[in-house]
C-alpha cells in the first residue's frame, strides 16, 4: 500500500509546478557553489604546493653553494670547520631560511571554505623563536570574509531547509483545506500510512536531489581524490541527516492540524531561529561571556619581555648555560648572535607562557561553551560536521599545529646545538636535517569526533519526527 | 453658490489627512492587539536593545585597551635605552587602530582586519591580529550586532506586519467595502504604510534615542562630535531603508494574487537580498578583480626589491656627492655620516616599491567593494549594509585611512632617525638615548570626515535613491491597478 501511495504521491509532485521551481532553483544554487568552491580550492591547493616546491628548491640551491664553498676550501686547503654568514651558517638555515609548513587542502574543500580562508598560507618553522610561529596571512578582501562564501556548505546549511520547507509545509493541511484528504481516507489506507508516503515521495526527491548534486559537483571537479572516498561518505551522511531532520520537523508542525499558511510562518520562523538567530546570539553570548583578552595588551606585553631579555641576555646566557649544561660551549668564546637569540627567545617564552596560557585557556572555554549551546541548533551541529567532514574546520588545523609544534622540537633540538658548538654547516648536513611531512588524519580519526553529533542529529530527528507521527493520530481530519 | 463649491473643494485635503491618519490608526491598533506582533516585535526590541548594550560594552573594553596599550607602547618606545638610531628605528613601535563610539551598533569588517601595525625601519606591513583569529569558527556563520538586527530582522517584521495588507483585506472582502467609501487609493495606501510605520517607531525611536545618549555620555567630547552626525545620517539611512521595504511590501502585496503569495514572494525577496547577492556580488568582484596570492605578491614586490642598488652599490655615488658639498677630497674626510645618508636614500627607495605594491593590492579591494556596491541594482542591502559600516567608520576604506596614517608615521620617524643619524655623524657605535626617543612624535590617528566616507559610497547611495524613486513611482501605480476582487 505504501509503494502505491508512493508512486502516486511521486506522480502528483511532478505535476505541480512549485516542484520544479524548487528542483530547478537546487540545481542551480548546488552547481553555482560547486563551480565558485571549485576555484578557491585550486587556488589555496597551489600556494600549499607551492611553498613546499619554493622550499625544496632553496634547500637544494643552498646545499650546492655550501658544496661549491666547501670543494674552494679544500682545494684552499683551509679548514672546512669555519664559516661566514651564507650557505654554510646553521643559523642562516636554522632559523633564517627555516622550514615552511602548509596544510595541504583535502578534496572536498571545494565543499566547504569554512575557515580556511582565515588560516595563514604557511607556518615558517625556525629554530629560533618559541613565542610564535611566523605566517604568511592570505590576502582576501575582509569584506568578503565578513559576507561569508558561496558554497556547497552554505547552500546545504541555508537554502536546503528553505526548499524542503516549500515542499512539505502543507503535507496534509492543504489535501484538508481541499477536503481531498477525507475522500483519501474513506479508502483503505491510514492516514500515518499516507503521510509516511508523502514524506518518504519528498524526501526522496529533494534528499536524493542533494546527494546526486554533491556527487556531480564532486566528479566535476576533476581531481583524483584520493583519501576522500570516507570524507566524501561522511558529507553524504550529514546531508540525508541535515534533511531529515527538516523533514520530521515540517512533520511535527504539520501534525497539529493548523492551516498552511499557518505551518509556513512557524517552519519559516524555526529556519530563522535555528539558521539565523540561535547562532548569532550563541556566538555574542559566548565572546561576551569568555572574552579572550586583547591582543593589543599581548603586543606590548610581548614587547617589555622582548626588551628586557634583550638588555640581560648576556647574563642570562650563563644562567641558561647552568639549565643546559649538554650543550654549553667547550671553550669560554664569546656569545655570539645566534646563541643570543636562542637564549632571549627562550627567555621570551617562559615569561610569555602564562599569557598565552591565558588565551588558550580562554578561547578553550569559548570553544566548550559554543559548542555545548550549538545542541541548541541542528545548523550548527551540521555546520561544525560538514567543516569537520571537508577538513576546513578548526579540528584539522589544530592537529596540524601540534604536528608543526612538533616538528618545530624536533627542528629545534637538531638545529640550537650546532648554534652553541659553533660548527659549520656542512653541505652534507643538508642531507639529514629534518623535514616535515604532514600525516593526514585517517577516516576513523575524523569518525570518531562525528559520532556524538550524528548520533545526536539522529536522536533529535527521531524525536521531532516521532512525536510527529504521534501527534498525527489526533490529526482533525474534518474541519 | 459659492458656498457650496467652498464646502466641496476648500477642506479637501483636511479629510483626506483625517482619512490618511483614521486608516494608519487601524491598522496600528489592530497591530498592536495582534499576539504575533507583540511577540516579534518584543524579540526584536530585546535584540537590538541586547545587542546594542553587548556591542557597547565590546567597544568600551576594546577602547580602553588600546589606549592602555598605546600609552604602554610609548613607554617601551621611549625607555628603550641607550642604542644607535638605526638600531631604535628596527626596534620600531606599534600602532593601535582605534575603534569609533558607532562601531559598538555596527562592527562592519573589524573582525576581518588587523587591530595594530608594527612600523620599524625598511618594511611596510599589513595590520596584524585580526579578532576573528581568537574567535571560534561558528563566528562565520555570524553575530548578532545592532546592524544585523537593524537589517536582517526588521525588514522581515516589516514584511510580517504588511504581507496581508491588500491581499488579506481582498481575501477577507473587506477591500471592497473599504474601495466603496470613495476614498482614493492613493490615501489608502499612504494609510496603510503609516500603519506600519508607527509601531515600527514605537520599537525603534527609544532604542534610538537611548544609543544616542549613552554616546553623548559616555564617549568623550571628539568622540561625541565625530558620531553625532553620522549616527543622524545612520538613522535616515535605516529609516530609508525601511520606508523602501514598507513601499515594496505594500506594492507585491496589492499585486500578489493571495496572501500566501504575497508572503513567499516576500519572504523570496528577503531571502535573496540578505543573502543570496552579497555573497554571489563579492564572488563576482573577487572574479572581475582577482586578488593576487600572497605568494605572489610577496615574489612580485620582491622582485622590485632584488632591483635595487646594494648597500655598496650605493655608497660610491653617495661619498663622490657629500665630498663635492662639502669641500674635502677623501671620503673619511666628510663631515657627516654617510651610513645614515645611505640610509635616507634606501628608505626612501625601499618605502617606494613597497607602498606601490601595497596601493595595488588595497586598491584592488576597493575595487572590488565598488562592484559589490553595484550590486545594489539586485537588492538594495548591499548599500545599506556598506553605507552603515562607512558611517560607524567600521569599513574597509577607514581601515586602510588608518593603516595609511601609521605607514605615513614611520616613514617619517624612520627617517628622523636617520637625519639625526646624518647631523650626528654617528657611526654604529654612537649611542643616542631618551631625549632622541622622545624627540619623535607621538603616534596620533584622526578619523576621516563625513564627506570622505560619503564619497566612498556614490555607486551605492545612488542606487538607493534610484531604489526608492522606483519604489515610490510604482507603489501609486500598483494599488491603482489593484484588483478589488
Amino acid at each position: 500500500m505504501l509503494g502505491k501511495i508512493f508512486t502516486h504521491e511521486n506522480r502528483l509532485l511532478q505535476r505541480d509546478q512549485t516542484t520544479w521551481i524548487v528542483v530547478t532553483l537546487f540545481v542551480a544554487l548546488m552547481m553555482y557553489a560547486a563551480v565558485n568552491g571549485r576555484q578557491e580550492q585550486e587556488q589555496r591547493q597551489g600556494v600549499a604546493a607551492e611553498t613546499i616546491t619554493a622550499y625544496q628548491t632553496r634547500v637544494v640551491e643552498a646545499r650546492h653553494e655550501a658544496e661549491a664553498l666547501e670543494a674552494t676550501m679544500r682545494d684552499e686547503r683551509r679548514s672546512l670547520d669555519t664559516y661566514d654568514w651564507g650557505s654554510r651558517h646553521p643559523y642562516n638555515v636554522g632559523s633564517s631560511m627555516g622550514h615552511p609548513v602548509a596544510l595541504p587542502p583535502t578534496p572536498l574543500a571545494l565543499f566547504a571554505v569554512g575557515q580556511s580562508d582565515l588560516y595563514p598560507t604557511a607556518y615558517k618553522v625556525s629554530a629560533a623563536s618559541s613565542v610564535a610561529l611566523g605566517q604568511t596571512d592570505q590576502l582576501e578582501n575582509p569584506f568578503k570574509l565578513l559576507v561569508g562564501h558561496f558554497d556547497l556548505a552554505f547552500v546545504i546549511l541555508f537554502l536546503y531547509p528553505l526548499l524542503i520547507l516549500a515542499l512539505t509545509f502543507a503535507l496534509t493541511a492543504a489535501e484538508k483545506e481541499t477536503g481531498t484528504l477525507r475522500l483519501l481516507l474513506a479508502q483503505p489506507v491510514g492516514l500515518s500510512t499516507l503521510v509516511w508516503a508523502k514524506v518518504l515521495s519528498r524526501s526522496a526527491l529533494i534528499v536524493g536531489a542533494a546527494l546526486v548534486l554533491t556527487v556531480l559537483a564532486f566528479v566535476m571537479t576533476g581531481a583524483a581524490f584520493e583519501g576522500g572516498w570516507g570524507r566524501f561518505g561522511l558529507w553524504l551522511v550529514i546531508t540525508s541527516l541535515y534533511g531529515a531532520f527538516w523533514f520530521g520537523l515540517a512533520l511535527l508542525v504539520n501534525a497539529f492540524g493548523r492551516s498552511a499558511a499557518t505551518n509556513a510562518i512557524i517552519l519559516a520562523v524555526c529556519w530563522l531561529a535555528f539558521v539565523v538567530i540561535l547562532p548569532s546570539l550563541i556566538n555574542v553570548v559566548a565572546s561576551t561571556l569568555y572574552p579572550v583578552p586583547s591582543r593589543m595588551a599581548f603586543i606590548t606585553a610581548m614587547r617589555e619581555e622582548t626588551t628586557v631579555a634583550e638588555q640581560q641576555s648576556s647574563e642570562s646566557l650563563a644562567k641558561f648555560f647552568q639549565d643546559h649544561p649538554e650543550i654549553a660551549p667547550l671553550s669560554d668564546d664569546e656569545a655570539n648572535f645566534a646563541m643570543l637569540r636562542v637564549v632571549r627567545d627562550e627567555r621570551i617564552a617562559e615569561q610569555l607562557a602564562p599569557v598565552m596560557v591565558r588565551f588558550v585557556r580562554q578561547q578553550e572555554r569559548q570553544q566548550r561553551f559554543v559548542r555545548a549551546l550549538g545542541y541548541l541548533s541542528p545548523t550548527l551541529v551540521t555546520h561544525r560536521m560538514l567543516l569537520d567532514a571537508a577538513g576546513t574546520g578548526p579540528a584539522r588545523h589544530t592537529a596540524f599545529l601540534d604536528q608543526v609544534d612538533a616538528f618545530q622540537a624536533t627542528w629545534q633540538e637538531h638545529f640550537v646545538p650546532k648554534y652553541f658548538a659553533n660548527v659549520a654547516f656542512r653541505s652534507a648536513d643538508y642531507d639529514i636535517m629534518p623535514r616535515f611531512e604532514y600525516c593526514e588524519e585517517t577516516p576513523a580519526e575524523v569518525l570518531d569526533r562525528l559520532v556524538f553529533p550524528v548520533l545526536f542529529l539522529m536522536l533529535a530527528t527521531a524525536l521531532v519526527g516521532g512525536y510527529g507521527l504521534r501527534q498525527y493520530r489526533q490529526y482533525p481530519v474534518v474541519e | 453658490m459659492n458656498r457650496i463649491r467652498d464646502e466641496l473643494f476648500l477642506p479637501l485635503h483636511k479629510p483626506l489627512k483625517t482619512m490618511i491618519t483614521r486608516i494608519a490608526r487601524k491598522e496600528y491598533i489592530e497591530m498592536i492587539r495582534d499576539g504575533r506582533f507583540r511577540w516579534a516585535a518584543g524579540i526584536v526590541f530585546a535584540l537590538l536593545a541586547g545587542s546594542l548594550i553587548v556591542g557597547w560594552k565590546h567597544y568600551a573594553d576594546v577602547e580602553t585597551q588600546r589606549a592602555e596599550s598605546q600609552a604602554a607602547d610609548r613607554e617601551i618606545w621611549v625607555g628603550q635605552g641607550e642604542k644607535s638610531q638605526h638600531s631604535a628605528a628596527h626596534f620600531g613601535s606599534y600602532a593601535f587602530k582605534p575603534t569609533s563610539p558607532l562601531s559598538s551598533i555596527d562592527r562592519g569588517v573589524l573582525p576581518y582586519t588587523g587591530v595594530s601595525v608594527f612600523m620599524e625601519a625598511h618594511r611596510v606591513k599589513e595590520a596584524s591580529y585580526r579578532p576573528v583569529e581568537d574567535a571560534n569558527a561558528m563566528h562565520r556563520l555570524g553575530a548578532v550586532t545592532a546592524a544585523s538586527t537593524l537589517q536582517l530582522l526588521i525588514p522581515l517584521l516589516i514584511i510580517l506586519l504588511a504581507f496581508s495588507s491588500f491581499a488579506g483585506e481582498r481575501e477577507q472582502g473587506t477591500l471592497r467595502q473599504l474601495m466603496s467609501l470613495g476614498l482614493q487609493r492613493r490615501t489608502v495606501a499612504l494609510g496603510k504604510a503609516l500603519g506600519v510605520v508607527l509601531p515600527l517607531m514605537l520599537l525603534l525611536a527609544p532604542a534610538a534615542v537611548v544609543g544616542a545618549v549613552a554616546m553623548v555620555l559616555h564617549a568623550g567630547p571628539d568622540a561625541a562630535l565625530w558620531s553625532l552626525p553620522r549616527l543622524l545620517l545612520m538613522v535616515v539611512l535605516y529609516l530609508l531603508y525601511f520606508g523602501l521595504f514598507i513601499g515594496i511590501v505594500l506594492i507585491v502585496s496589492a499585486r500578489a494574487s493571495s496572501t500566501r503569495v504575497a508572503l513567499i514572494v516576500l519572504l523570496g525577496f528577503w531571502l535573496w537580498s540578505s543573502f543570496l547577492v552579497p555573497r554571489a556580488a563579492t564572488d563576482i568582484a573577487d572574479a572581475l578583480f582577482p586578488m593576487p596570492t600572497s605568494i605572489e605578491f610577496d615574489r612580485a614586490m620582491q622582485a622590485d626589491y632584488d632591483q635595487l642598488p646594494a648597500w655598496t652599490d650605493r655608497m660610491p655615488a653617495i661619498e663622490e656627492r657629500l665630498m663635492k658639498e662639502h669641500g674635502v677630497d677623501a671620503p673619511d674626510l666628510i663631515p657627516v655620516s654617510v651610513a645614515g645618508h645611505i640610509l635616507l636614500e634606501a628608505e626612501e627607495d625601499e618605502t617606494r616599491i613597497y607602498r606601490k605594491h601595497f596601493d595595488a593590492l588595497r586598491d584592488t579591494y576597493e575595487a572590488q567593494n565598488r562592484v559589490v556596491q553595484a550590486g545594489a541594482v539586485l537588492a538594495p542591502m548591499v548599500t545599506v549594509k556598506a553605507v552603515s559600516m562607512g558611517l560607524a567608520g567600521s569599513d574597509y576604506a577607514h581601515h586602510r585611512h588608518f593603516v595609511e596614517a601609521a605607514e605615513t608615521y614611520r616613514y617619517d620617524f624612520v627617517q628622523m632617525l636617520n637625519r639625526d643619524m646624518v647631523a650626528q655623524n654617528a657611526s654604529w657605535d654612537y649611542r643616542a638615548g631618551r631625549a632622541m626617543w622622545e624627540s619623535i612624535p607621538t603616534f596620533t590617528y584622526e578619523s576621516p570626515g563625513l564627506g570622505w566616507t560619503l564619497s566612498h559610497h556614490t555607486i551605492g547611495l545612488g542606487l538607493l535613491g534610484l531604489w526608492f524613486v522606483v519604489v515610490a513611482l510604482a507603489m501609486p501605480v500598483a494599488v491603482t491597478r489593484m484588483k478589488i476582487n
